[in-house]
């Protein structure tokens, strides 16, 4: 019996000690964060509820080592062999690659989305203006991804041709960026970030690619006649090897998944560009080169924040998912001036898209909250462009052509 | 606050045991941070209930002054245990069950009142009952009347017990209150089972909560194959466990800590063999709370008749049901225990020592079916949920979905069914008589709940799916 007590008294001991000294460590990463919740906070009783929201946020975010405990719950979600981690946050198929999904038994209805973006087709006054719904790929590619027995598919797919089948219906013009992946000559495990939702670097150029044919399928003009701009050869190609950990990665610690390649594209040839972009009151212009004005290095260099947002790689083209975004290409006066009313997929390759044009405009609904056909109407224009991919065909970004939207 | 939290574990309780034990020298100063303590760990949950709660511990105070006072009227000290018992009473009805009462009279009556956003006050049926037994005990004898309102705050307010049970006596923690001594033995044996509640909780009943919660709101839209309505069954029965249970260690485990003495509250209720077993080993303190102010009061077992036995219990399970919650399905499920309690009683089942593998299976098949109707949200949809167990709805035996929560959280069943009967238990007791392999248990034990700890702290900062049943009631 002593013996027993023994072992609770070393351990009360140790987990006394590990208790104090991690706590210590806590208070002094979380010193700041809640000197900041507290001085944002009323302490009237009224409130005292909301500022309590605030402290506890304050300490849950800024727990000393958060990084190396999700890596640890990450490595033991390896070790039980799951293929979900924390509730469904986050599924791995059967090549090892994470997606987001939900349960559901059949494809989201997609009726209202179709009939705003045929209100937003009726409420654009110039009619030499066109009007294109670009469908950029989900990472389930159909024919290839394959999750483990049971694990939920979220029928985006489903949805999207639904979609697409209603657009066309209602005389839409629409691209579908998921016809002919599988053969653009990037292997299908790389078409994708294995940690992150979005197309690589290299896929999304093959998409402009894709856009330029299109485009000049559709007007039968040629955008890009001698083929010099959609040449991946004219452009540089920077491969930084395990470096980056997309949102998902950053979810489930990079024992889960592992960590991702990434390549930089940008072109050889000389460009000039002015970049203007405006979310909420943070703006700013930027001039120069493809590289000095659309893409911003910082998360390149940045070290030790893998997990952080301002480390996302991805988001080094256009500075990521800005309210508005106008690029003023200087080499290209005569290029077609369009909008793109876009997600995060549609960045690089618009950045790309914006070598053969004279303007190019960004909304994300988003953040945008001005009227998209009032800035549609206002601006001139050769061309609108509607692109949500199929995770994201959902009310929240379809803001307008409605009545009353913005 | 809940003890499966950030804010508890690394900063709540660090600095309540630096305050307490800084202050060794005098109980009343310990015991005074204790209060405080208490205050601030009910207040950090919903600031204005803080309250509500002091103002009931007032008046319950008073009553017991009062019916302390007038002792010798029987008629004015049964007068003021009528008038605590609606106080008490109607506190918890206008908070539990207004709402539901309106939404039966609006449902069966042309009236169409208005139904008022009522919060529910965290932990207010815990608090209510120990209200209440305090003024009975002192009514009874059973304990002296306290005349220091801190210390019948501090009975009623004490963090461990505080939000979620158990219901500890004023008479099992009146001494304590006044003489108790910390030991380290005490406080050796608080951290593991504290630890030991924690992993119960954060890692075996959070986990089956994923389960059970994903397909009960799947039977809840729809028809869901049997397999899968079976396993979601089994998920919530262990969820629902863990969860109660776990907090049950944790709250016996933190009140060691501070040199307290609670009661078990569990004693593995999945190996009983009828339902009367079953609710001896299941929240025991809330068991025999019934038992001695309401069973017994009417005359319990020892009556003439076994008619005035039987409307006794079904007295007890129809207000056991409703403790537990303002719904149909918390009456229905309370009556299933009358109805099962009653026919063993009559047919002395319980005593029985035969047929015990057979009996087990009863025993868990109607605790299983229980907690289905338990958890859904209203009759129909436990009906439809029933229905699809035992395939009443054309809806097939088997899905991928029963495969695939199996294979992702089989580890945790396997875990979950082992600790719930006595094994570890077993274990611990071939290591204090000596087994052979004791010796080596006693380096790896430590080890192993301090990994324990830090597990449960790897999926509380990851900020994993982390419900809490009996928070609710």
């Amino acid at each position: 019996m002593k013996r027993h007590l023994h072992k609770k008294m070393i351990t009360a001991a140790l987990f006394i000690l590990l208790l104090f000294a991690f706590s210590i460590q806590n208070l002094m990463v979380s010193y700041e964060p809640l000197k900041q919740a507290v001085q944002s906070s009323s302490f009237r009783f009224a409130s005292l509820k909301e500022t309590i929201g605030k402290l506890d946020q304050a300490m849950n975010d800024s727990v000393y080592g958060k990084l190396k405990f999700i890596e640890a719950y990450g490595y033991t979600q390896v070790l039980l062999d799951k293929n979900e981690e924390s509730n469904f946050e986050v599924v791995k198929d059967t090549q090892g690659q994470l997606h987001y999904t939900y349960f559901t038994d059949k494809p989201n209805p997609t009726m209202e989305l179709t009939e705003r973006v045929k209100t937003l087709s009726s409420q654009i006054t110039n009619k030499q203006v066109k009007l294109t719904y670009m469908l950029t790929p989900d990472k389930y590619i159909k024919g290839y991804t394959q999750f483990p027995k049971g694990i939920p598919y979220h029928h985006s797919n489903e949805t999207a041709d639904q979609f697409l089948g209603e657009l066309k219906q209602a005389g839409v013009d629409t691209l579908d960026l998921r016809e002919g992946l599988t053969e653009s000559g990037i292997p299908i495990p790389e078409l994708f970030f294995r940690t992150d939702h979005h197309w690589q670097i290299q896929t999304a150029f093959w998409g402009y690619g894709q856009l330029v044919k299109h485009l000049d399928a559709m007007d039968g003009t040629k955008l890009d006649p001698t083929g010099f701009y959609t040449n991946i050869d004219n452009y540089n190609q920077i491969k930084y090897d395990n470096a980056y950990i997309g949102s998902m990665g950053r979810k489930t610690g990079k024992y889960y998944a592992g960590v991702d390649d990434f390549t930089l594209i940008y072109p050889k040839f000389k460009t000039d560009y002015e970049f203007y972009f405006k979310t909420n009151e943070l703006g700013g212009t930027l001039t120069g080169r493809f590289e000095d004005a659309l893409l911003t290095t910082y998360p390149l260099h940045v070290e030790g924040s893998d997990y952080g947002l301002t480390g996302d790689k991805y988001f080094t083209y256009l500075y990521g998912n800005q309210a508005f975004v106008h690029i003023r290409n200087k080499d290209k006066p005569n290029g077609p001036k369009v909008v793109f009313i876009k997600d995060s997929l549609a960045v690089p390759l618009i950045s790309f898209f914006s070598t053969i044009c004279s303007d190019v405009y960004l909304l994300d609904p988003r953040y945008y909250k001005e009227d998209i056909a009032a800035f549609i109407n206002q601006t001139e224009l050769d061309h609108v462009f509607i692109s949500f991919s199929p995770q994201n065909l959902v009310t929240d970004f379809f803001t307008f052509g409605t009545k009353g939207s913005k | 606050m809940l003890f499966s939290s950030v804010v508890f574990l690394f900063y709540f309780l660090p600095v309540v045991l630096v305050l307490y034990y800084s202050l060794r020298f005098s109980l009343l100063l310990k015991n005074i941070v204790l209060l405080f303590a208490s205050l601030f760990f009910y207040a950090w949950g919903e600031p204005w209930f803080v309250l509500l709660m002091l103002g009931s511990i007032f008046f319950n105070y008073l009553f017991a002054l009062f019916v302390d006072k007038y002792r010798e009227n029987k008629r004015a000290a049964r007068f003021i245990l009528i008038v605590m018992c609606v106080f008490n009473l109607g506190l918890l009805y206008v908070f539990k069950y207004l709402t539901f009462t309106l939404r039966i009279i609006n449902e069966n009556t042309q009236a169409h009142i208005a139904i008022p956003n009522i919060v529910l006050p965290i932990g207010i049926s815990f608090f209510t009952f120990h209200a209440i037994s305090y003024v009975i005990d002192v009514y009874r004898r059973h304990g002296k009347v306290q005349k220091n309102f801190f210390y019948v705050a501090l009975y009623i307010s004490f963090f461990p017990q505080l939000v979620a049970g158990p219901i500890i006596r004023y008479n099992t923690i009146s001494e304590q209150m006044h003489h108790r001594r910390e030991t380290w033995q005490k406080f050796s044996v608080g951290c593991c089972r504290f630890i030991t509640g924690l992993g119960k909780k954060v890692l075996l009943s959070n986990s089956m909560a994923i389960v059970a919660d994903r397909i009960f709101s799947m039977g809840a839209e729809g028809h869901i194959p049997a397999s899968l309505a079976w396993l979601g069954a089994a998920a919530y029965t262990l969820q629902i466990y863990f969860d109660f249970s776990g907090y049950s260690c944790m709250a016996i485990g933190l009140a060691l800590m501070f040199g307290f003495k609670f009661e078990e509250n569990f004693n593995y209720p999945y190996i009983s063999k009828t339902i009367t077993e079953f609710w001896r080993r299941w929240h025991i303190s809330l068991g025999s709370w019934f038992r001695d102010y309401v069973y017994f009061p009417m005359g319990g077992s020892r009556v003439k008749n076994k008619d005035k036995m039987i409307r006794n219990l079904l007295v007890v399970w129809l207000l056991t049901g409703i403790w537990h919650g303002a719904e149909w399905t918390f009456v229905v499920w309370g009556l299933i225990n009358f109805a099962c309690i009653a026919v063993e009683k009559v047919f002395n089942l319980d005593k029985m020592n035969r047929f015990n593998r057979l009996r087990h299976v009863y025993a868990m098949l109607v605790v299983l079916i229980g907690w289905v109707i338990f958890r859904s949200h209203n009759l129909v949809e436990a009906g439809n949920y029933l229905g699809n167990m035992f395939g009443l709805n054309h809806n097939g035996f088997w899905s991928d979905y029963t495969y695939m929560f199996a294979k992702e959280y089989g580890v945790f069943f396997l875990l979950g069914i082992v600790f719930s009967t006595p094994i570890a238990k077993r274990i611990n007791k071939l290591v204090v008589d000596g087994a052979p392999f004791s010796k080596s248990l006693e380096f790896t034990y430590p080890l192993g709940i301090l990994l324990l700890f830090l597990l449960c702290v790897c999926y509380l900062v990851k900020g994993t799916y982390n419900p809490f049943i009996y928070f609710n009631f």
